[in-house]
């Protein structure tokens, strides 16, 4: 039967989903709630920042923007928290999926039956994408209500955005993680390799504008594809969810291929 | 042929340093019970394996039901019921969850015969996996291998962590679904067990298949330990003579030996005298597989 195996993970995943959810919520409703009186000291906190290295100021965005209730969450939550939580979830699943029931042992079991194996990697790609929408659609939701309730002056449909944004971005490295583990069936090589390509993705991109070699490589950072646009304030562009969603479906392909061609471990 | 429920042919295959299987060749005749046996490490798991096209062949081919193990990998699993010789289940389930699961990649798993092999294997599957001991966990293993009524059941290592009164009630599911047509492929390292239940035995040694054979002609071959209670002391030198008689020592009334093969001019022999008793210990195949072994060895 098709789904079965992601109505089963959904099952297994549902009380670790419910603690991520309620991280989550509390998270953003923490941040909402002291905006207030952020608002007040934005003032010392724009200058703070302003006098900070341009180095520094790389990595905390928008933080000249510190007063707008947009400058505000991006600095907060969506330059760095955001991706990295939802990096990390994507991540884990991705290594998870084949590697993770090979190490297991419970492979067998599930390849025994009249099921092609491309049909597992699909069924666990498509429970990535479904887990991380729940998360995300969580998160965008308590912003939304949250920013809404104490008359922050953001987009709703930007917070969408940002959020469709954040979630292409981790999914990209979840299904590079996927594509690790399922050609080697190592967790630890699809976790390592690919949180390391997000790091380096991170710094490539806040360095670029500061360090001259790098400006001509600042594209083959995910983050780029990110951040560039600013999306809680420009909304997305598709070129760049385009970039995303193409990496994601290449890195699938590659699961696919090299989980069809390997001996299985025991 | 057709008629073969598994056929390999030229099976080789290598990984890394560990040696895996060398040129084997065999067929499994549908409908029989085919005991493939060998010490721990000889190759067992890693021709299952391939049967199940969880690893591919360094060289060769296998085919189940002249279906190709790689090519119709998906096909073949509609037909075969199959334990893993390290059953690792979800731990997190209950044995209900996980029937449910994987009957749910089949068609048409009737509850009822679930519940049939449940109640014969005594296993309560409302517990969760984590809580349940080794034993449990194989029974689960083993009802999920047949609850589809596969044509082929592929059985690695069935019975570790068994009771011997569940291993009795398993040998006596195996017997019947044999009458109902089903093909079975058994890896043991046990060998009365395969005496008890198997038709042929194939017997695989450091990736090598050394013998297939039918396990009467191998107990035919066996050597048969005997003693004889006279009434009175027989003479040695007689039953030294009679072919197939070896290791001949009289003590007193008694007379101990062993005895390959048929037992026919023996028995004649001792007819002669006034037999008391006599003691016929079951052949034991070990013995023999070792002296195949030995011979093999020297030549």
């Amino acid at each position: 039967m098709i789904g079965n195996i992601i109505f089963r993970n959904l099952k297994d995943q549902k009380i670790s989903l419910l603690f991520w959810s309620i991280g989550l919520i509390l998270t953003v409703s923490l941040l909402i709630a002291f905006y207030p009186s952020v608002k007040e000291s934005a003032q010392n906190i724009t200058s703070y920042f302003e006098n900070l290295p341009e180095a520094l100021r790389a990595f905390v965005g928008e933080a000249t923007d510190y007063a707008t209730p947009a400058g505000y969450l991006n600095s907060e939550l969506f330059t760095f928290f955001m991706p990295t939580l939802l990096i990390i979830f994507t991540v884990a699943a991705g290594s998870g999926a084949i590697a993770g029931e090979e190490d297991k042992g419970t492979l067998d079991l599930l390849l025994a039956n009249p099921i092609p194996r491309f049909q597992v990697v699909v069924e666990k790609f498509i429970l990535m994408i479904l887990t991380t929408a729940i998360l995300s659609s969580i998160t965008a939701i308590s912003l939304i209500i949250g920013t809404q309730s104490i008359g922050m002056d953001v987009n709703p449909m930007r917070i969408v955005d940002v959020m469709i944004s954040v979630s292409l971005l981790a999914l990209a490295f979840g299904s590079i993680s996927l594509a690790l583990s399922a050609a080697t069936g190592s967790r630890s090589i699809g976790i390592g390799i690919s949180a390391s390509l997000a790091v380096i993705s991170f710094f490539l991109y806040g360095l670029s504008p500061i360090v001259n070699f790098l400006k001509d490589y600042q594209k083959f950072s995910l983050s780029y594809y990110y951040s560039e646009n600013n999306p809680l304030k420009n909304g997305l562009k598709l070129e760049h969810m385009a970039v995303f969603i193409a990496v994601t479906l290449v890195f699938l392909l590659i699961s696919i291929v090299s989980f069809q061609k390997r001996d299985l471990k025991i | 042929m057709a008629d073969d429920a598994i056929k390999v042919k030229g099976l080789t295959k290598s990984y890394g340093k560990q040696r895996g299987v060398v040129d084997l060749n065999f067929s499994v005749i549908q409908g029989e019970v085919f005991g493939y046996l060998g010490p721990n490490g000889a190759g067992k798991t890693t021709t299952i394996r391939v049967l199940l096209d969880f690893m591919r062949p360094s060289q060769g081919q296998t085919e189940i039901f002249g279906l190709d193990s790689h090519k119709n990998s998906v096909e073949i699993k509609r037909l075969v019921g199959y334990l893993p010789g390290d059953l690792s289940l979800y731990e997190n389930l209950t044995g209900t969850e996980i029937l449910k699961f994987l009957a749910k990649f089949r068609d048409g798993v009737d509850w009822k015969y679930v519940e049939k092999l449940r109640s014969r294997l005594k296993v309560d599957l409302h517990q969760k996996i984590k809580k349940m001991s080794h034993g449990n966990k194989q029974k689960i293993g083993l009802i999920q291998a047949f609850m589809h009524k596969p044509k082929l059941v592929i059985l690695d290592e069935p019975t570790s962590g068994l009771d011997p009164l569940i291993q009795h009630e398993f040998y006596h599911l195996v017997s019947e679904t044999k009458g109902m047509g089903t093909t079975f492929f058994i890896s043991s390292h046990n060998l009365p067990e395969v005496e008890k239940i198997c038709d042929r035995v194939g017997i695989i040694r450091e990736g090598e298949l050394a013998i297939v054979e039918r396990v009467e002609t191998l107990r035919e071959k066996a050597l048969r330990p005997l003693e004889v209670h006279f009434s009175k002391a027989p003479k040695l030198e007689e039953f030294s003579k009679i072919e197939g008689v070896q290791d001949v020592r009289v003590e007193g009334n008694l007379l101990r030996c062993t005895v390959v093969g048929t037992l026919d001019s023996f028995v004649k022999e001792i007819a002669k005298y006034e037999v008391v008793n006599i003691i016929s210990q079951e052949p034991n195949l070990e013995e023999l597989f070792l002296t195949y072994y030995v011979d093999k060895e020297k030549s």
